[in-house]
Order: C-alpha cells, then sequence, then structure tokens
C-alpha cells in the first residue's frame, strides 16, 4: 500500500515535471544540446575522469545529447529532479516520520527546476548533486558506528572524485545529519567529514585537479567559470540543510484525522504551487525563450514555422536575423521583406559581438547568402565559443562547408567525429558519400548551388563591405539572383537609397535580375516619384503603381494629421515607402 | 599424486612465464611478395629517428584484413600484430631494436581475401644522435580570434607522456602563447599571458616574474621572443596584429602586422632597449632571433606597405645588427644577410643552429605568419657562404613554418600542416654535418591515426627542451591572478 502511494506519487510528480518542462522549457533544453560534441570514446571519458567532478561532467553530456529530441529534454531532467525528490523524502522521513511532507521534499527541486532554464548551466550539476543524494541516502539508514564511519569517509573522497564541488555539500549534510540525530556521539564524525573535504578541496586545488578555490567550495563549478553563479545555483545546496532543519523540530504529528491529515497536505500543495510561481517570476529566464524557439525552427528548417511566429512587432535585432533567414531560405526575403517588423541593416546582418548567439546567426546568414567561407570562419569561432570541445551544430556547419570548398581531408576529420555522436552519427554517414568526390557534391541540391557561388569569389572578405563582396561574386556568376537579391536588401535596409539606384540601373534586366521584387519595385518609386517613365524602364507592376497611388493620397489627405504614421502603418505599414519615412 | 599435480601446476606457469619473457611473439604467416608499396600513416619509410625516441607505431592503411610488421634490425627482430587497427610496437622491443643496428627493416604482411601479402621491406635509419628530452607546445584550436581552452604543454619524446605546463582553465581561461626556452633550458622560460591576468611571464630557475610590457614608447606588449645565449637579455617583436579571411584562397586567413618592431629585453634592469634602425615608421621590422654563438640580433625586415589592401605584396628581407651584451647597446648598422623581396619571396622566423653556422628560415611568397601560407617551406641558409638550399625531404605541398633546432643541432622540429591543410602537426627531421636534411616524421603517438584525427587542436610552436619543464602550474596560477606584475620601463 505504502509503496503504491510512493510509487503514484513519483509517476505524478514526474508527469508534473514533464509537462512543466515541456511546457515552460523545451525550446531551451533544444537549445543548450548544442553547447557540446559529446564523444562516445574512451578517450573523451578519460579526459574528463582526469579532473574532479568529471565523472558528473560525463555523465551530464552523455545524457545532454537527448536534449535534441522531442521530450528528450524534458523526461531526463524530470527523471533526475524526481529521483531527487525521492531521495530527499528518505532524507526527511528518516528525520520526522510521523508525516508526510512534501513541501520540504520539494524544496530543493525548486531551484534545481529553475536553474535548467539558465544557458550557463551545465546538467553535469544535476547529475552530481543526484550522485550525492543518493550517497547520503544510504548513511542515513546505518546504524553501526563503525559502518558510519567507513561509508562517511569514503563516501565523501569517491564523490569528491566523481561529482566534483558537490561533496561539500554532501559533507555538509552528513555533518549535519550527525548533529541532529546523534550530536554528543556524531561531532566528531561531523568534523571529520568537513576536515577530510576541506583537504581533498586544497590537494585538489594544489594539484590542479580543480581549476581553482572557486569550483570545489562552492557549485560554480556547475556554470560557465567567465560569469557569476546566481543565487539559485546557491540555493541547489542550501534548501536540503534546511528542510532537514525545519524537519527537524517541526512538532511530531500525533494521531489525525484523515480530514486534517488531506487539510495538511493540500496547504503544503498550495504553498508549493505559491512558492513555484514565485519563483518563475523571479528565476524564469523568459527573455531568451522567443529566441531559442526561432534557433529550435532555423536548425530544423521549419521556416514556415520561424515565419507564422514573426508575424508581430519585433523588438530584437536577433529575432529580425532569424526572420530573414527564412524569408530568404524560402526565396521571398526581396518579396516580403517588409511585410514583416524590419529595422535596418542590423536585422539583416549582425554586428559581431563574440557570444555564441551572434556567431551562430552570422554563420547561418553567411551560409544562406552563400557566403561560404566567411560562414565557415563563423562556424569554426562558434565551434569555440561553445564549450571546450565543441559544437555538433557547428561542426556540422564546418563539415559542410569543407565538402563545399573541396578540403575533403578536414570534411572527413568532423564527419568522423559526427560518426561519434548519438544523434548525428547518421546526418555524418550521409554526408560522407560526397567525400573525394566532385561530381556529387556538385549534384547535391543544397552543397552543388552553393559549390556554384563559393567558385565565383575571390579575394579577403568584407574589405569594403558584403555589398562589395556579394558584387564581386555577381560579377564573376552573372545568374547569382541570390546575390542580387541580398544586394538590394541590404541597401534598402540601410536606406541607401544613391547606391540602390545605381545597383539596379546597373544589374535589371541582367540573368540574376530579370525582374524586380516587390520591395525593389517600391523603392523605384521612391527614386523618381515623379517620373513614371523611370517606373516603366523597370517594368513596375500596375498593383504597385496602384498602391502608391493610395499611399499618397492617404498622405495628402492627412498632411497634418499627427497620426498620419499610425493611419499609414495600417494600410501600408507592409511597404518600402513606409519602412523608409517612419521605420528606425 | 599430489607432488605429480604440483609439479604439472609449476610447470604450467613456468611455461606461462617464459612466454611472457619471451614477448610471445606471433609467428609469421607464409604469404605471397608484392611489388605493391605499402600505404601507412605516419609515414615512416625511409626515414631516421633519433635512437631516444618513442616507438613509431603506425597503421597500414592499403585495405586489408589482418596484419603482421617484421621488425628487424641488427641480430634483433620483433613481430608485432595489428591490434585496433595499428601495430603498436613494444617499447622494450624498440629499444632494442634501435641499439642494436643503425637501420630498422620493417615488412608488413596482410591478409586480403584469405590470402597473405609480404610488401617489399622499408628502413627506418637510427641516428647515434639524440634528441631533447621534450617537446613543448601549445595546444590550440586553428582558429581565428576566439579561444576556449588552451594550454602549454611538454611531451616525453621517450615514450608518449603528455602532461600540461599551464593550462587557461586556471587563469579565467585567458589566452596563452609564445613560450620560448633560453637554448632549449627547460629552468629558463618566457610565455605571454593575454586577456585576463595578462602579462608576460619570466621563469628563471624557479623565479617566477610578472612583466607589463606595454610602455608610452612602444606600440605594443611584446610579441615573438628570442633570447640571447647569456640568459640576461631577451629580443622580442612588437605587433599590431590584424588579420583578413580569404573568400576562396586555400590559404583561409592572412596574418599581417600595421606595424612592427624590435627590441631588446633587459631582465635585469627591466629595461627595453631600442634602436632606430629596428622601429623605423617606414619598414616592418619583426621575429627576431639572437644567435646562439656570437649573440648577433638577427630579424626580417619589409617596406612597409597598406594593410590589408597590399598584404599580398609584403615581403622580408633577412638582416642582422650587433648587440654588445656588456653594454646593453645595438650597433649602429644594419647588414642584409639574405635579400630575397626582389625575387618575389619573403623571409621569416629565422633560428640559428647552435653552433651558429647555419640559420633555418621559413620562406613564402609573400608575409611572416607563414602557418597559412601554403606556399611556405623551410630553408636552410649557410650563414658563412650564404647560399640558401630547401629543405626538400622535409618540406611539403602545404604549409611549414614554426620551427626550431635540437640543442646538439643535429634534429629540427616544424610545424606542418600537410596531413589536412589545416591541423597543424609537429614534424622532426634530421639535419647531417653538411646541413641536409632527412625525411620529416610526425611525432609518435601510442594509436597516431586515431590520435591525430579526432585531436581538434593544433601544435602550436614546437620548442625542444633539454630537460622536463618542473612544474608550476598552480605558482604561476597565483602569480598571475593575484600579482599586479613589474612595469617595464624604456632605456632612452
Amino acid at each position: 500500500m505504502r509503496n503504491t502511494k510512493l510509487i503514484l506519487g513519483a509517476t505524478l510528480t514526474f508527469t508534473a515535471l514533464l509537462l512543466l518542462l515541456n511546457g515552460l522549457g523545451k525550446y531551451h533544453l533544444f537549445y543548450v544540446e548544442q553547447f557540446q560534441l559529446f564523444q562516445d570514446t574512451l578517450p573523451y571519458f578519460l579526459e574528463r575522469m582526469a579532473y574532479a567532478g568529471g565523472f558528473a561532467r560525463w555523465l551530464g553530456e552523455w545524457l545532454t545529447q537527448f536534449f535534441i529530441v522531442p521530450y528528450g529534454g524534458p523526461a531526463v531532467v524530470a527523471a533526475f529532479l524526481t529521483l531527487i525528490l525521492l531521495m530527499g523524502r528518505h532524507v526527511i522521513q528518516a528525520l520526522a516520520p510521523s508525516r508526510e511532507w512534501p513541501l520540504l521534499y520539494a524544496l530543493p527541486l525548486f531551484p534545481l527546476f529553475f536553474i535548467q532554464m539558465d544557458f550557463n548551466y551545465v546538467f553535469g550539476g544535476t547529475v552530481a548533486y543526484a550522485l550525492a543524494s543518493a550517497a547520503f541516502c544510504p548513511y542515513v539508514g546505518l546504524r553501526g558506528e563503525r559502518a558510519r564511519w567507513a561509508y562517511a569517509v569514503g563516501a565523501v573522497v569517491v564523490v569528491f572524485w566523481l561529482g566534483g564541488a558537490v561533496a561539500c555539500w554532501l559533507a555538509g549534510v552528513m555533518a549535519l545529519w550527525e548533529m541532529l540525530t546523534n550530536a554528543r556521539g556524531g561531532w566528531k564524525r561531523a568534523v571529520v567529514v568537513i576536515g577530510e573535504f576541506t583537504l581533498l578541496a586544497v590537494m585538489g586545488v594544489s594539484l590542479t585537479w580543480v581549476d581553482g578555490p572557486r569550483f570545489i567550495f562552492t557549485p560554480e563549478m556547475y556554470y560557465h567559470p567567465m560569469v557569476a553563479g546566481p543565487p539559485a545555483l546557491y540555493l541547489v545546496f542550501l534548501l536540503l540543510p534546511a528542510a532537514m532543519l525545519i524537519a527537524r523540530f517541526c512538532p511530531r504529528g500525533g494521531e489525525r484525522t484523515m480530514r486534517r491529515k488531506a487539510l495538511e497536505l493540500g496547504a503544503q500543495l498550495i504553498t508549493l504551487g505559491l512558492i513555484f510561481w514565485g519563483s518563475y517570476q523571479t528565476f524564469g529566464h523568459r527573455e531568451s525563450d522567443f529566441l531559442e524557439e526561432l534557433d529550435y525552427y532555423t536548425r530544423t528548417r521549419q521556416w514556415d514555422r520561424v515565419l507564422e511566429r514573426c508575424r508581430r512587432p519585433l523588438d530584437n535585432f536577433l529575432y529580425i536575423n532569424y526572420l530573414n533567414l527564412a524569408l530568404a531560405e524560402k526565396g521571398l526575403l526581396a518579396e516580403h521583406l517588409f511585410d514583416y517588423d524590419q529595422h535596418g541593416l542590423n536585422g539583416l546582418l549582425l554586428a559581431w559581438d563574440k557570444t555564441y548567439a551572434t556567431t551562430t546567426l552570422l554563420s547561418e546568414f553567411y551560409y544562406t547568402a552563400g557566403q561560404v567561407a566567411v560562414s565557415q570562419q563563423c562556424a569554426f569561432e562558434a565551434n569555440i565559443i561553445a564549450s571546450g570541445k565543441g559544437s555538433a551544430r557547428h561542426t556540422m556547419r564546418l563539415a559542410e562547408t569543407n565538402l563545399i570548398n573541396g578540403e575533403y581531408k578536414v570534411a572527413e576529420k568532423y564527419l568522423d567525429v559526427l560518426s561519434r555522436t548519438w544523434h548525428y552519427a547518421d546526418w555524418a554517414e550521409r554526408r560522407r558519400a560526397l567525400l573525394y568526390d566532385d561530381d556529387a557534391v556538385a549534384r547535391d541540391p543544397i552543397l552543388g548551388p552553393k559549390r556554384a557561388m563559393w567558385q565565383a569569389e575571390e579575394g579577403l572578405a568584407n574589405l569594403a563591405g558584403l555589398d562589395a563582396d556579394l558584387k564581386a561574386r555577381l560579377s564573376r556568376k552573372p545568374d547569382d539572383t541570390l546575390a542580387a537579391h541580398y544586394i538590394g536588401v541590404y541597401y534598402l535596409l540601410a536606406k541607401d537609397l544613391p547606391a540602390f539606384r545605381e545597383f539596379i540601373e546597373t544589374y535589371y534586366g541582367t540573368p540574376a535580375l530579370p525582374s524586380l521584387p516587390r520591395s525593389f519595385q517600391e523603392a523605384v518609386i521612391l527614386l523618381e516619384e515623379q517620373d513614371v517613365s523611370y517606373w516603366r524602364r523597370f517594368n513596375l507592376s500596375a498593383q504597385v503603381i496602384q498602391n502608391f497611388a493610395s499611399y499618397r493620397q492617404a498622405v495628402l489627405s492627412n498632411r497634418t494629421n499627427p497620426r498620419l504614421p499610425a493611419l499609414l502603418n495600417q494600410s501600408f505599414g507592409n511597404t518600402y515607402w513606409f519602412y523608409y519615412i517612419y521605420k528606425q | 599424486m599430489k607432488s605429480r599435480l604440483y609439479i604439472r601446476f609449476m610447470a604450467g606457469v613456468a611455461t606461462l612465464v617464459a612466454m611472457a619473457a619471451c614477448g610471445g611473439s606471433p609467428r609469421l604467416p607464409e604469404a605471397q611478395a608484392t611489388d605493391e608499396a605499402p600505404e601507412i600513416f605516419p609515414d615512416y619509410r625511409e626515414v631516421t629517428f633519433p635512437i631516444n625516441i618513442a616507438p613509431p607505431n603506425f597503421q597500414l592503411n592499403t585495405p586489408h584484413d589482418d596484419a603482421y610488421a617484421q621488425l628487424r634490425a641488427g641480430d634483433e627482430e620483433v613481430v608485432v600484430k595489428e591490434r585496433e587497427d595499428h601495430f603498436e610496437i613494444p617499447e622494450q622491443a624498440w629499444r632494442q631494436l634501435v641499439e642494436s643496428g643503425e637501420t630498422v627493416e620493417v615488412t608488413l604482411y596482410a591478409q586480403r581475401d584469405g590470402r597473405w601479402t609480404r610488401f617489399p621491406a622499408f628502413r627506418q635509419y637510427i641516428s647515434k644522435d639524440s634528441i631533447d628530452a621534450r617537446l613543448v607546445y601549445r595546444l590550440i584550436e586553428p582558429g581565428y580570434e576566439m579561444w576556449h581552452d588552451m594550454g602549454i604543454y611538454q611531451r616525453d619524446l621517450s615514450s608518449y607522456e603528455q602532461t600540461p605546463i599551464m593550462e587557461n582553465r586556471l587563469t579565467d581561461q585567458n589566452c596563452m602563447n609564445c613560450h620560448s626556452f633560453n637554448q632549449g633550458d627547460p629552468n629558463q622560460l618566457i610565455f605571454h599571458m593575454r586577456g585576463a591576468n595578462g602579462g608576460t611571464f619570466l621563469v628563471k630557475n624557479g623565479q617566477i616574474t610578472k612583466l607589463n610590457t606595454k610602455t608610452p614608447e612602444t606600440i605594443t606588449s611584446f610579441v615573438y621572443p628570442s633570447w640571447h645565449p647569456g640568459g640576461r637579455y631577451i629580443a622580442f617583436s612588437l605587433n599590431e596584429t590584424m588579420q583578413s579571411f580569404h573568400l576562396k584562397s586555400r590559404n583561409r586567413a592572412e596574418i599581417y602586422d600595421g606595424a612592427s618592431d624590435v627590441v631588446v629585453f633587459d631582465t635585469e634592469t627591466n629595461q627595453v632597449i631600442s634602436s632606430p634602425l629596428l622601429t623605423s615608421e617606414a619598414r616592418f621590422e619583426n621575429t627576431p632571433a639572437f644567435s646562439p654563438d656570437d649573440g648577433r640580433l638577427y630579424f626580417c625586415t619589409a617596406v612597409r606597405k597598406e594593410v590589408p589592401k597590399e598584404y599580398d605584396q609584403v615581403r622580408f628581407d633577412l638582416c642582422a645588427i650587433d648587440f654588445d651584451p656588456a653594454t646593453g647597446t645595438l650597433g649602429n648598422h644594419v647588414d642584409t644577410i639574405l635579400k630575397v623581396s626582389d625575387k618575389g619571396k619573403s623571409v621569416s622566423f629565422p633560428r640559428v643552429s647552435p653552433d651558429g653556422r647555419k640559420m633555418l628560415i621559413g620562406l613564402a611568397d609573400y608575409g611572416y605568419f607563414l602557418i597559412w601560407n601554403k606556399t611556405s617551406d623551410l630553408y636552410l641558409v649557410d650563414l658563412e657562404t650564404g647560399a640558401l638550399q630547401p629543405l626538400d625531404a622535409a618540406n611539403s605541398p602545404d604549409s611549414e613554418s614554426f620551427h626550431s633546432w635540437s640543442s646538439n643541432g643535429r634534429w629540427i622540429v616544424f610545424s606542418s600542416r600537410r596531413e589536412d591543410g589545416l591541423y597543424t602537426r609537429p614534424y622532426f627531421a634530421h639535419i647531417d654535418e653538411q646541413g641536409r636534411a632527412g625525411k620529416a616524421f610526425l611525432l609518435p603517438q601510442r594509436d597516431p591515426a586515431t590520435f591525430y584525427h579526432r585531436l581538434m587542436k593544433s601544435f602550436n610552436v614546437p620548442e625542444l627542451t633539454k630537460g622536463p619543464v618542473p612544474n608550476m602550474m598552480r605558482q604561476l596560477a597565483i602569480i598571475a591572478k593575484e600579482d599586479p606584475g613589474v612595469q617595464v620601463t624604456f632605456r632612452k
């Protein structure tokens, strides 16, 4: 009966956590999967094991591989959190067996739940915490003095090497346990385990098994080394001890009616809900949700989903970059550019700030635009920024770009690395068929056209700007419509009408630009508002001309109306005319 | 009964012991000879090894199902069965082979479609010239601006053991580079850290000094070093380094300077010594190298060009200036040692041999940062006659750069991208009395194909040291993070 309740409780907890994680954090968990390049090789494992905490880190990375599949991340995280809750229950029940304390069991879960949404946190920290909890659980049930001594001393050493800084937590909770349950006899053991950990930590720092005191005496080991850990990271270590203290000193429950028990349980669950809600407000990290969602669709080439989600005001250049990537991939960039919220050139091409997000987007942009070498350069940088061991996402891009430019030996190297991953091995094997086979690359529907564009390149990149590079490419590949559209879009977003004029007067009517997309046509009207013959030169469509007439009429009719911009936005917000005059 | 069992048991144990003692050498199969040359990686055919190098394990790339390698030298023979796709030569056996004769003959047997084939034997020559004990290098991705994990490591050349000298995980993941030893002395080292906890770290016989090397009178902090043989002075280049990227060229990137100068640093007074001859605004002065014998300062110099527009027109010549260590003064004229710029070539990273008679240089069509330049090759300059000869046996169609000498002047180590065109690997070559280079060989590893194929970092700035570099990682990290550093001053 009791076990049934426990199993039911665990199942409900797991399910609730799974749904919450999937609802609140699925895109985030997809996102963090790309910060590593796990290899299922013995050297990779041994390399990790050479340092304190390496095993937890290695296992965390192995599990993070599964974050890329739908429900994979939520399931893995929910499983670990449920396990941690059950182990916490075991400890709390040992201190206060007279009643159930779901509030206390769940206390450490709050910061653990929300820290998962922080992309500077490594999942190895959760694995380490579970490991240490698993080491602590048997200890609370040990009775014999010798057994407790042996276990305490051994567990700290083992958890130190396998889990790292969490051994500090383990020593602390073991010491606390002794003081709460056996102060007179157990204080010596408390002192010894703490002293033992301290000695191990000092040795670890001196012998460089750990990277510094900060990384062994605090939970910073499980966070990006260049960023200070947030309060939630520390709360993970503090809340079980707090729960232990509460459980120890709470009044013992005597005989209680079913109603009383139900009320107590209900009150705890309500409190849990309130704490969760409060934690969500504080630690929820919602600002990156949308970016992570767009990134997921981009990685999985769900361009329609990107476009659908971007039909709204966009207040971040990163979002606009994702949007414009999707438009370009769908062949809609020049035609439908201003159907969406644009805000200048940074929405097309970001300035590099050496962050992962920007570098990734730059690699994607240049790849879509056919600037293969620059895409490769950005992918290389992003691969390094991601982690010490690389990023599967960017390793794929490196493989692709090296296939495109015929550097087959390097491409093979990257494909071999990807072959040692769980999720990307099949992709690597399919791409392997292209190695050392120029004809196969040329025939590939994605790589072939990009090779043709790459072959039309020359010189150093970005010396005179992207537009100059694309024009140079266009001069060697006169049918390069992609380059032509990007050049036009570049000038339109920058509101550089003189450059746009020169561009279309040179390239209109060539194989690259046999006709003008809608946004270009609208810009032609701006170039020569009064000169209809100029419009005819570029074969502007009747619809565009009619639309401009309506626009002009609306402007003239509402010249003195302070609401003119809002009025124009309603009917003409998707035109270049509106963008040119009113958008920043 | 019991005694019979006991005897049988002991006989069995004795047999096992005897087998272990004999190495359990496998027997070679009956095989048909072929003229086809075996394809092996690394290519250790017809190379010259130092007597104290670790066993040169290799793999047979010619398609096969199973294989054996037979190695013979003098009266010694060892047969190695292929395991996990490579031949792992037992260390003990290798030592016996190299001590037995000057030539190791290697014959490979391969099974294909159920039949055994015997390939023509190839040779490996064993030089009595030993190589220095350790190779020091930085491991870093062959990237551009960003880095993550990096460190400077030392490798015991008689085994496969690699240990860190310094890793950036201890110093907030900063950049560390340009390590250099005084004539291969592992107790005298200089290197830089850039970014967090930055500075130049001078290690001399256990004493670590952090230096802040940018002064108002100099254009940058210290960059490429070269020790004066006396150990008191170190020459440095100062470089405003920039880079650009190719849209198509196999060179991928170009590293060039907006400006560069050469100075000398006095480690006793912490002063920078300079001369207008080495800090001209109209010229780039770069990659200094003190001669180990007479302390003359060699450097490369080029007419300053507008970069990046004219990056491929920057061509360096080799020059020299006298330096008096007694007074710490530079000479008053510059001698041109090798002029190549008028022939469409450029010199870089001169390195004088320990006996002062020869100089190893990199030569390419332009520039000085030659590892990105596929045209770069190694050349030897005879400092007495001025003759220039390419190290044909050591060079490859890809780039060779970052070269240095062993302390006995018989070996060189250099960086090469010949394996895949991107990831730099350390190669060695023997240099005989006449300055002829032997065929270059790749640094041995226990399982070289797997190791090099999976390693996503390049070996950067390989330098040989005469002994192990002491472990001082923790002290270096503490000093980097806590010591404000000594500010160097400019001697007017």
